[in-house]
């Protein structure tokens, strides 16, 4: 590898912090860049990895610390000032638009110009294609780029990034949506990068790729530095150690090992194109089975399909024991399935409707006669739900819009709950909500099994995971990759189980 | 963020502030708002009765100005609704004057028969924009364009371009004789129709769905709500509107011809919603509203009248309206977006 | 140096990137299917010099109006207002005509640029949306060309702006403005511009970008495209007439659909809404001719923008 130890120190940060709302994101986090180096940053969803990219690229200031590169303090500079300091990052969106060519897109906002005025289409060619060949790969700039795949789109947002001359370049999961010989080209164009002296700060999910192409990691949890290390002085097991840790304190799943009821759903074998593959799972009465993965493992996408918002292309649906076909999520309701989905300001709620109308949404279908809403006996419904989780609100009748994100997720539950469903869907429930609203939502599961009720979790939490399913079903790469007993499993099994391996990549790939 | 018992036992405080005086002028300034529209309602028919010597606020002539409202009115009222799921009909007009042609092309076969056609007619016509912007994914604005331009072609295609005379009196089915007296029967169906709408969208489970529609399609789509029914329902209940307008129409003037979605006032059925406040981004708003907004224009074009301005100006002083008012709610609704 | 080979395209890759060309040649394709159509219905007539010329001539309006709605519906806006537009434009040349030919024509042109700014600016800065603005404006603009002279046409047959007369010259003007807008969208930065804003505005803005200024940009062309064509419409009639140019919004929208311009922004060619226009005048031509009540055509091309549409998103899905 090219970086060593003696290597320039190009980008230096040190104490930095960041606060929101009183959620410490980031406490004292230090962080060095060496040139020409690869350093990976990793850590769980919500140990502080976006925020720190957001304060090295200057969108968000943090509350104290220090930042300098190449020997200038930049602490208070602008985006602007950041990139011109060679700064360049590549999101996972890219940021690109799918319409225009790799030239148009590589130059955007930044088109050389001949002297009449007109574009220099001539030179934009001939530089996009040294750009291109800069990162050692080839592919043909004129295409437009949502004609390219995901890899080629990546590379022009690559081309983009060194095109306005950064020696640092931050790639934010770039992996992510890559298999196979598309992951081979970035490394190798990583690789190429670091040995012109660009040094890159990598972040990922997948621990096998910085064994591959780091030369340093750094471990971030809770919003905590951990530690740095040379990566060849550190392994896999040793990484995720230092990854995971916490426990989630003040909760006990008590009743699992209790009787569990009848099956509710079973699915057989089903897979829908390049998504989900042989996904085979049930869920009983009173059972809380956890799904746990990597983003993009396909989680939520099979929520999506039990919920019928999505097609599935093989395989069969059993509810409460018949063959199903769930074709909306109008019909999953009418069975008594019911959603928490990710996105709660997507998805989950209409934020100008009062909390009780947000409540009544699912049950307003099957409170009517001849069309007509009995709103006594609905709203009384509603309301008691909603006294029951304690939501805090002055009047059920204000919108939901100024609640707490714990509050509003109450709400999305007693949405859910007021249809009496006997199968319950939650996509990451405690996802930007406080400790003690967490801790409320674990007692309602809770409770909703004693009470019968199925329910499936879907969550990036470990501890969470841990704490609260009866049984957890670990996905990656939109297969299930074996079940484990929150009991006898450690978060290191289950990551163990949720990185894909290289050949499961190399699979997709082709599939796609 | 460690967490340690003490801090799960600590329940943050959320949105339970003392009612202060702050919280006093808020809620305030919240009812001035809700009654904003009907005090500029009562501004501007004070000023119209000043202007007139006395002679705008009598029964007589508040009956006059209901009536010449009462077919921008009802098809407001069908606006109303689309417009509610973030959706637009540009299409009211047209499918006005298409069913009021085939009404009387019609009024051979007898009074509910033609009427039955005509209705059948408009409800026909908002089925496909329904359709259109449903399953066929057409943004509602593309859709109900091209349903302006059919519906208006065919209207001159069934008529030949002429004048057809209402001979059978379809229209007046309704009656010439006033209710009590003065309240003439235009007036009436007007306020049925809109009392039928304010019970659908306030009583009813379509009512429920239309505001969750257009307040959050995705969110309504999760929650089981059957958008795409939603959707052809509000379309097809605006094509229904713009059948009674139609009506309306022949009842008052006695004829119809194809020229009538044309009017200015008609195809614009989208101003007095929007006047009334009603958000073009749907999920807010309501029938109510739209009256209100409704008896504005009215009111104003009244005053236009008094004031000798011709009737051409009164098209750029609705189109300006509307601009203005369409800015200005969405500068509200923006900067309330910002402050949450 | 040494360059790492990608694997070339999959075949769904390939399917991906026909789909585009299936859409950008949609138009022509359509263009040849509807010429068929007419030798069908009319023989040699159909391709006769003056049906042709009827073509060329019909097109040369709707086309300058189309470049301007083409402009727009790249930033995923649209301009409803461009037929009334188009009347009022050619009533303020008619009008303005005392004050000699070239005063008229730029009293005409700065009427066009204040028309587009107002609507540019409070769909930019108010952040509105389009649709609602521009259909309010063609009332504003309707009005306007029926209130100036309180309904009447206003005569310009002896002024010397007939003298462009019609037919050909009116498609040379239809030309110069094509191919400015044409240099503009392709060989400009500001054409990039436009295209980046209709096809990822927050990309735009982080690359620095005024994606605002560019929105006004395009109302503006639209703008001044309404006088060019209110102009042509004048030179034509010898009158302007204030009820004139009813529908050629939608017939502007057909053309640029048919082309193959998404109505999401963004993407387009501008040779699709050339051959999007001459399609919409072919229809119109072979409607019109055909002994079939004209008014036929109106829904014609309305059930035409729809199957447009549809057909564009159902290609669009395509996996």
């Amino acid at each position: 590898m090219a970086a060593d130890t003696t290597a320039p120190v190009i980008l230096q940060a040190s104490g930095l912090t960041k606060r929101y709302a009183g959620v410490t994101a980031l406490a004292g986090v230090d962080f060095d860049l060496r040139e020409g180096e690869v350093h990976c940053l990793v850590g769980e969803n919500g140990a502080g990895k976006s925020t720190l990219i957001k304060i090295l690229t200057g969108v968000v200031t943090p509350d104290a610390g220090t930042i300098t590169v190449a020997d200038k303090d930049l602490t208070s500079s602008t985006i602007k000032e950041r990139r011109d300091a060679g700064i360049s990052v590549i999101y996972q969106d890219l940021n690109l638009v799918q319409q225009l060519t790799v030239t148009e897109n590589i130059f955007l906002g930044n088109e050389p110009t001949t002297k009449s005025g007109a574009l220099d289409k001539q030179r934009m060619r001939a530089e996009a294609r040294q750009l291109i060949e800069t990162l050692g790969v080839d592919f043909p700039v004129t295409s437009r780029v949502d004609d390219l795949g995901i890899s080629l789109q990546q590379l022009t947002a690559t081309a983009r990034a060194l095109s306005l001359g950064g020696r640092i370049l931050i790639m934010d999961e770039p992996s992510a949506v890559l298999g196979g010989k598309e992951l081979e080209v970035l490394f190798a164009v990583v690789k190429r990068l670091t040995e012109q002296g660009i040094a890159v700060i990598y972040i990922s999910h997948r621990l096998e790729e910085i064994f591959h192409i780091g030369d340093r990691v750094t471990v971030l949890r809770d919003g905590q530095y951990i530690s740095t290390s040379k990566v060849k002085d550190i392994d896999q097991k040793e990484l995720i150690r230092q990854m995971v840790g916490r426990d989630i304190e003040g909760f006990q799943n008590l009743d699992i090992d209790a009787e569990k009821g009848a099956e509710i759903i079973r699915l057989e074998n089903v897979t829908r194109k390049g998504v989900l593959h042989d996904i085979s799972l049930s869920i009983r009465e009173g059972e809380v089975v956890g799904i746990s993965g990597l983003v993009g493992a396909g989680r939520t996408e099979l929520a999506r399909v039990i919920m019928g918002m999505d097609h599935f292309d093989t395989g069969q649906i059993y509810f409460l024991g018949k063959k199903t076909n769930i074709s909306s999520a109008t019909k999953a309701v009418r069975l008594g399935i019911a959603l928490v989905p990710e996105d709660r300001r997507a998805e989950g709620i209409i934020p100008m409707l009062s909390v009780r109308d947000n409540g009544a949404l699912s049950l307003v279908q099957r409170m009517t006669k001849f069309g007509v809403i009995a709103f006594k006996a609905m709203f009384a419904k509603v309301n008691k739900l909603a006294n029951e989780m304690a939501i805090k609100v002055p009047d059920l009748r204000d919108p939901v819009s100024g609640l707490s994100g714990g509050n509003q997720q109450k709400v999305v539950l007693t949405k859910c709950l007021a249809t009496d469903c006997k199968l319950l869907i939650m996509d990451e429930p405690t996802v930007g909500i406080d400790v003690g609203a967490k801790k409320e939502i674990y007692n309602i599961i809770a409770d909703l099994k004693r009470r019968g009720i199925g329910v499936l979790v879907i969550s990036s939490e470990l501890p969470e995971i841990l704490a609260i399913s009866d049984r957890i079903l670990v996905m990656s790469v939109g297969r299930i990759r074996g079940e484990v007993d929150p009991r006898l499993t450690t978060q290191e099994e289950i990551l163990n189980l949720a990185i894909p391996p290289m050949e499961a990549l190399t699979e997709v790939g082709g599939e796609q | 963020m460690s967490s340690s018992p003490e801090l799960l036992e600590e329940t943050p405080a959320v949105h339970t502030p003392a009612p202060g005086p702050k919280e006093q002028t808020y809620k305030m300034r919240a009812v001035l708002q809700k009654y904003a529209l009907v005090l500029v309602l009562l501004v501007l028919a004070v000023f119209a009765n000043i202007k007139s010597e006395g002679s705008f606020l009598t029964p007589q002539n508040i009956m006059n100005v209901l009536t010449q409202n009462a077919v921008l009115g009802v098809l407001a009222v069908g606006q109303t609704l689309i417009i509610l799921t973030a959706g637009i009909d540009l299409s009211l007009g047209s499918i006005t004057a298409l069913a009021a042609v085939t009404t009387l092309t019609f009024q051979g076969l007898g009074f509910f028969p033609s009427l039955l056609i005509g209705f059948g007619v408009g409800m026909l016509a908002g089925l496909v924009n329904g359709l259109l912007v449903s399953y066929g994914r057409v943004p509602a604005f593309i859709a109900t364009l091209g349903m302006m331009q059919v519906a208006m072609g065919l209207a001159y295609v069934i008529s030949k371009g002429f004048s057809i005379d209402d001979k059978d009196h379809v229209g007046l089915l309704l009656g010439e004789d006033k209710l009590f007296g003065f309240v003439p029967s235009v007036v009436i169906v007007w306020a049925l129709v809109t009392i039928i709408a304010w019970f659908i969208t306030k009583k009813m489970k379509y009512g429920s769905y239309i505001y969750a529609v257009g307040g959050n399609p995705r969110t309504a789509k999760a929650s089981g709500i059957p958008v795409n029914r939603t959707l052809i329902f509000v379309y097809m209940f605006g094509g229904l509107c713009a059948a009674i307008g139609a009506i309306l129409y022949i009842n008052r003037y006695g004829n119809a011809e194809p020229s009538i979605g044309n009017i200015a006032t008609l195809s614009m059925s989208m101003a007095p919603v929007v006047v009334g406040g009603t958000s073009l981004f749907g999920g807010s708003g309501g029938v109510w509203k739209t009256i209100v907004g409704v008896l504005i224009l009215g009111v104003l074009s009244n005053i236009m009248v008094l004031m000798g301005v011709p009737q051409n100006p009164q098209q750029i002083v609705q189109g300006a309206i509307i601009i203005l008012v369409v800015f200005m709610f969405a500068w509200q609704e923006r900067r309330s977006r910002i402050r949450q | 140096m040494s360059t790492q080979a990608v694997a070339p395209l999959k075949l769904s890759d390939r399917l991906v990137a026909n789909k585009h060309i299936a859409i950008d040649y949609m138009a022509w394709i359509l263009l040849v299917l509807l010429v068929i159509v007419g030798f069908a219905m009319k023989g040699t007539l159909f391709i006769s010099v003056d049906n042709l010329g009827n073509i060329v001539e019909q097109s040369a309006i709707i086309g300058v109006l189309a470049i301007g709605q083409f402009v727009v519906v790249l930033t995923g806006g649209i301009d409803l207002s461009v037929g009334a537009n188009m009347a009022m434009m050619a009533m303020i040349c008619g009008l303005t005509m005392p004050f000699g030919i070239f005063g008229s024509v730029a009293a005409t042109l700065l009427a066009g640029i204040i028309i587009g700014l107002i609507a540019g600016v409070v769909i930019a800065y108010g952040s509105l949306p389009p649709f609602i603005v521009t259909f309010a404006m063609m009332f504003v603009c309707r009005g306007l060309a029926l209130t100036v002279t309180a309904g009447e046409s206003v005569s310009a047959i002896d002024s010397p702006i007939t003298a462009v007369g019609y037919g050909w010259p009116h498609w040379a003007i239809w030309l110069i403005v094509a191919g400015i807008i044409w240099y503009i969208l392709v060989k400009t930065r500001t054409g990039t511009k436009i295209y980046a804003v209709g096809g990822n505005i927050e990309a735009a803005r982080v690359s620095g970008i005024n994606t605002k200024r560019i929105l006004v940009l395009v109302y503006v062309i639209s703008g001044v495209c309404g006088a060019v064509a209110g102009m042509l419409a004048l030179a034509r009639n010898g009158v302007a007439m204030p009820t004139s140019g009813s529908g050629y919004e939608m017939q502007t929208i057909a053309a640029v659909v048919l082309g193959g311009i998404s109505l999401f922004g963004g993407e387009g060619k501008f040779t699709g809404a050339v051959a999007g226009v001459v399609f919409v005048t072919m229809l119109r031509n072979i409607l019109d001719s055909n002994n079939a009540d004209p008014f036929w055509a109106f829904c014609v091309i309305g059930i035409v923008l729809w199957i447009a549409v549809i057909l564009r998103g159902l290609i669009e899905r395509i996996r």
